[in-house]
């Protein structure tokens, strides 16, 4: 960001012909920096959106998710159902809303799961190299050669429905990938030499590793995170869509997409919404992810 | 370089091997057998019967046998049969890819012609407007869920072009027109994603080029500016563009599970869904095993490419 | 104007009334004069067939193209009775034990060589084989002896009498040539040789099967039809347009979600719709050697608390009708609902009855179901939602369905939403899921009282005091709490061009009607 702004008030001085007064250059500029920053506050500004959305949702939710009102079968968006109503007679908003602690759920969870374990093995095998980090390598070769979704199907097969499951599956599909950035990224850092001067003053494996390499090699793993949580929300979503994820009642935006798809052409709201909150979830991480991107590696040369 | 290939090569060996482990026993750890998915629940079979039957389908021999006899056959590259139609699974699979590879070309055309000018231009107008806003165009491009799409773009397509709905999947040489009308739809979904990833490399891989000196040299000797753009600029940007689209390739064969599903296209993703969902063992096996094995030789070819156009990797 | 129907006009009258009474009963060679010949028609299907070898068939997919390339013994009308197929007449001995079947002279197979009593007997011996590995074999256990005095006549000798014996041989034995299948060795997936209305032409995988007339079919003047088609279209909808553009001119449809536009294509003139019930049930089954399903009580109470009609009309989308454990399908042998006490609703019945049984503060259990099978999933929801009032949590467990067939095959379940198959007999219907011990009883159900009347039932040739035993099984098993709980049977949509004439649905063998069907 920094950087950014800095170029564009040099372009800008280039171009700015002379004899503009201050006040309007400042205004160009604060524009600038509003435009530059768009994407920063918009994926904030959606993010909350969808956070808070499945964290007050059980308090703000009109009805409970599960509830049938058999009289009120396939209604229009309005009134009592401010999303309308599925073919059991089900509020779309409150299931939307209970969809979306799912989606967030799964999505920290999984990540956080394979952030932790993914950087613990790239860490160490970059560090301490050998025949250790040969054998981790050849193990995170093996799950990536596996297009990510195949893999997710054939392990939700045989775990089973819960949301700690669909987490699992993520989990396991994402701990090569960070398990590769933080490992590079390691190996870059090792490579300079304030590390080797630290170890040769004396410094412990464990100081080393915590004190030094490991804050400056995190950079491409943190942006990593943020686009690796709207994967895993859209993986999530993809199998539920194919029938593989979480166990109802507990609706998944996804499945909400496969129950609304028989009756699209009648009531596209069924469709419409669930679609559009998933959209906004994934969109915002995409954003903060970008923006994370911008600032901590502009030119996109790691992960 | 030489000794860069040979050494990729054998690193490729362990994890092929390791490869083909864990097709064979991700579809083997589900519970349910070809034989209990075959007779369904309705079915009045003795205890026999059903021995019988697993001696028929080569599932009444230990894992480790079956591995073995499996892994053979791949070796002297026998991909087997299905057990559920009899077909052999290299004709299968064989139609299945055509179908996935023609829906990934058209995606990466489609994604191709519509990301790189606009990476492009957005690169020349940087921190516009028009950039800021074809960022975020890209990002919600990656954003919107494939399968939301598709089911969004044949609701539409149903109301609005009705005579467009109606056609089922017709392979390309039977009828090329009929084909592609199927196929559109599909491409676009699965372009939408990778016509954002495409649009920020160009746009990141145009601004580290632009800013070159080569080029301002190129300008002050008074080429004109959109020759430069081609000439220099452009083709130096295309190959990371074109090294990533290699890469994309699981995320292509992911993104086509989905899409497959969505628009009933008989290609691998669809194959292989079925299968597993019939617990086809030599089908899954032997689809999944290929599949990541065409990803590890495209990752490796395009780790050669970096290689050979980046000396420092080689020597690393 | 009266004189003209004195003497000679009345005997007139009489003789021509005693000509059309005569054609009326004649067999199908005497048509109606408008039958035209000629012509292709294409089905539409959702799925390739796996297989043209009926002994191994278990998927849905294969027997439409079997029912019009094989014959059988005997088959059904589409009032279910059994009528003459290759055996023009049969007799049963008094003891129910010995039945023997004339056969048709002159029945050629498509390879043009003539059927004898030796392929029939060959095609058993070949589905009864251990290494054929048939999953209809049990069905065959109780034949004892098969002979074929000549060429036209087989007796088969049962052990002990088996009375749902024609329909079992309607439903799996199919004719092959002798020949034709030893000189395959048996492998029978792709190639055919039997009598039926048409012959295999061709075969592309996932795309089309092209069946052509059999010029020397047995019935003089059938078929009409030149070719027929199976075309494969997986999705539903677009196999909807399929029928609005002409493109194929028959599709049968079961997922009532399309029978609204299906209806509307009716309604445009495009299509004939016949709406029929199909052969099954869905239910609502439980683990007898769980608790608390292993007091019968419990299950009763459940029976009455489930409303069936609100899941006919959710899950089922009102296609259905509420049924019993014999649906309205089977005609004649099916009782009246109005006779079972716990399909009115009566939620203080049920509280009673959990009270009685231990548990008046009601219990947890899990419900298996499976998107396989959608309307079932949803019936599940719904029906966790009904028990709700009575302090009972069921838990829906979505379950894969390779996973789902698994479990049910090991007993691993509380409970399960899923479909049966009332087959074409009571005996079929019930025996195997009822008794103890039986294949399908995977309810772990034993009732001795059910035993007997099971054992009963299937060795009376008598068709009346067969009904009156299995009445009094179904009443039994529903007014005492029996493993299943019953829901309701659904429609299917068949869907035909107008142009589509003289076609008659025959439960379970659906595609056989269009042997006698023309396109005009």
């Amino acid at each position: 960001m920094h950087g950014l702004i800095h170029e564009s008030a040099t372009l800008e001085a280039l171009e700015t012909p002379a004899g503009t007064s201050g006040a309007s250059r400042l205004r160009r500029l604060s524009w600038r920096v509003l435009r530059a920053n768009l994407i920063t506050i918009a994926g904030v500004a959606l993010l909350l959106l969808f956070i808070m959305a499945g964290v007050v949702g059980p308090i703000v939710e009109p009805h409970p998710p599960d509830t049938l009102y058999p009289t009120a079968i396939l209604q229009a968006p309005g009134g009592a159902f401010p999303f309308g109503t599925d073919d059991l007679g089900r509020d779309l908003l409150s299931r939307i809303l209970s969809g979306i602690r799912v989606s967030l759920a799964v999505g920290f969870g999984s990540i956080a799961a394979s952030l932790l374990v993914g950087a613990a093995l790239g860490l160490l095998g970059g560090y301490f190299g050998g025949a250790f980090d040969a054998l981790v390598m050849r193990v995170m070769d093996v799950l990536v050669a596996f297009p990510a979704l195949l893999l997710a199907i054939a392990l939700m097969t045989m775990l089973g429905g819960s949301v700690a499951d669909v987490a699992l599956a993520i989990a396991i599909i994402y701990v090569p990938i960070f398990a590769r950035i933080t490992r590079s990224s390691v190996l870059a850092v090792c490579g300079e030499q304030y590390v080797e001067a630290v170890r040769a003053v004396g410094a412990s494996h464990a100081r080393t590793l915590l004190r030094h390499v490991l804050p400056n090699s995190i950079s491409a793993t943190i942006i990593q995170t943020s686009l690796a949580i709207s994967d895993a929300i859209l993986i999530e979503a993809a199998l539920s869509y194919l029938g593989l994820g979480v166990t109802p009642p507990t609706p998944s935006l996804g499945a909400l997409l496969t129950e609304g798809q028989g009756f699209m052409t009648t009531q596209p709201w069924m469709v419409i919404f669930p679609g559009l909150a998933l959209t906004v979830g994934v969109f915002g991480f995409n954003l903060v992810g970008d923006s994370l991107r911008d600032r901590l590696d502009p030119h996109g040369r790691e992960g | 370089m030489r000794t860069y290939i040979i050494s990729r090569l054998l690193l490729a060996v362990p994890t092929l091997f390791g490869v083909s482990v864990v097709a064979f026993l991700t579809i083997h750890l589900i519970p349910g057998n070809i034989v209990e998915v075959m007779l369904g629940t309705r079915t009045d079979v003795t205890p026999q019967q059903v021995a019988e039957l697993n001696r028929l389908y080569g599932i009444d021999t230990p894992l480790w046998r079956q591995y073995l006899l499996w892994a053979g056959n791949i070796l002297h590259a026998d991909l087997g049969f299905s057990l559920r139609t009899g077909l052999p699974v290299v004709t299968l699979l064989g139609s299945a890819l055509g179908v996935t590879a023609e829906l990934t070309v058209l995606a990466v055309l489609i994604a191709l012609l519509v990301a790189v000018p606009a990476g492009v231009w957005t690169a020349v107008r940087r921190n516009g407007p028009g950039d800021v806003a074809a960022r975020l165009l890209g990002l919600l491009g990656l954003s919107i869920p494939a399968f939301w799409l598709g089911t969004l773009l044949i609701l539409a397509v149903s109301i609005y072009l009705p005579w467009l709905s109606s056609f089922s999947f017709v392979p390309f040489l039977q009828s090329p027109a009929r084909n592609l009308e199927t196929m559109i739809l599909p491409a676009c979904t699965l372009g939408l994603g990778l016509a954002s990833i495409i649009l920020r490399l160009t746009r990141s891989a145009m601004l580290e080029v632009l800013h070159k000196d080569y080029l301002r040299t190129a300008r002050a000797k008074g080429l004109r500016g959109s020759r430069v753009l081609a000439k220099h600029a452009l083709r130096n940007a295309l190959l990371p563009v074109i090294t990533i689209v290699g890469l994309q390739i699981g995320y292509l064969l992911g993104g086509a599970v989905i899409i497959e599903n969505v628009f009933t296209l008989p290609g691998v993703g669809r194959l292989v869904v079925q299968a597993i969902e019939q617990r086809d063992y030599p089908l899954v096996q032997s689809v999944v095993f290929v599949v990541a094995a065409l990803v590890i030789v495209v990752n490796l070819l395009v780790d050669l490419c970096y290689a050979w156009v980046d000396p420092r990797i080689r020597y690393s | 104007m009266i004189g003209i129907f004195r003497s000679s006009g009345r005997i007139a009258l009489i003789g021509a009334l005693a000509v059309a009474a005569l054609l009326g009963t004649l067999p199908a060679q005497a048509h109606p004069v408008a039958a035209a010949n000629g012509g292709t028609l294409t089905i539409g299907m959702t799925s390739d067939a796996l297989t043209l070898d009926p002994t191994v068939t278990t998927d849905e997919a294969s027997g439409p193209i079997e029912d019009l390339l094989f014959n059988s013994l005997v088959k059904f009308n589409a009032k279910v009775q059994i009528v003459p197929d290759l055996a023009s007449r049969w007799t049963i001995s008094g003891d129910g034990k010995t039945y023997t079947f004339y056969l048709r002279p002159n029945v050629t197979f498509h390879d043009g060589s003539t059927m004898t009593s030796s392929d029939v007997a060959a095609s058993l011996a070949r589905l009864r084989d251990p290494k054929t590995a048939s999953p209809w074999a049990s069905f065959f256990t109780t034949v004892a002896s098969v002979s074929t005095p000549n060429a036209t006549t087989i007796v088969m000798k049962l052990s002990q009498p088996y009375a749902p014996f024609l329909a079992v041989i309607a439903s799996f034995l199919t004719v092959s040539s002798a020949k034709f299948v030893a000189a395959h060795k048996g492998k029978l997936t792709r190639v055919e040789d039997g009598t039926g209305p048409f012959m295999l032409k061709s075969w592309v995988p996932n795309t089309a099967i092209t069946l052509v007339r059999n010029p020397h079919y047995f019935l003089a003047g059938l078929p009409h039809l030149d070719k027929v088609v199976y075309q494969i279209i997986p999705a539903d909808a677009s196999r909807i347009a399929a029928l609005r553009t002409g493109q194929i001119q028959f599709a049968a449809f079961l997922d009532p979600i399309y029978f609204p536009q299906v209806q509307q294509l009716q309604k445009a003139g495009q299509v004939n719709v016949l709406h029929v019930l199909d052969i099954n049930y869905h239910l609502l089954g439980f683990n007898t050697k769980r608790k608390p399903f292993n007091n019968p009580l419990v299950r009763l109470a459940l029976s009455y608390a489930i409303d069936r009609n609100e899941i006919l009309q959710a899950a089922g989308r009102g296609q259905g009708v509420i049924s019993g454990l014999l649906t309205p399908a089977l005609q004649s042998w099916t009782v009246p609902i109005s006779e079972y006490a716990p399909y009115k609703v009566n939620l203080a019945k049920a509280r009673a009855l959990l009270k009685q049984a231990g548990y008046p503060n009601g219990f947890s259990f899990d419900i298996m179901a499976s998107h396989y099978l959608p309307s079932d999933f949803t019936a599940a929801e719904i029906i966790q939602q009904q028990l709700k009032p009575l302090g009972i949590t069921a838990r829906v467990v979505p379950t894969e369905w390779g996973v789902y067939v698994h479990k049910w095959v090991v007993r691993d379940f509380d409970s399960f939403t899923g479909e049966n198959g009332d087959w074409t007999d009571p005996d079929l219907a019930m025996y195997a899921a009822l008794h103890t011990g039986g294949s399908t009883n995977a309810f772990q159900y034993s009732d001795p009282t059910v035993d007997r009347l099971l054992d009963q039932a299937r060795t009376t040739t008598s068709t009346a005091q067969r009904k009156a035993l299995y009445d009094r099984l179904q009443l039994y098993l529903v007014n005492n709490g029996g493993p299943m709980i019953y829901t309701y049977a659904s429609y299917w949509d068949y869907a035909m061009s107008p142009q589509l004439h003289g076609y008659t649905y025959i439960p379970r063998s659906s595609y056989q009607g269009l042997a006698e069907s023309w396109l005009q």
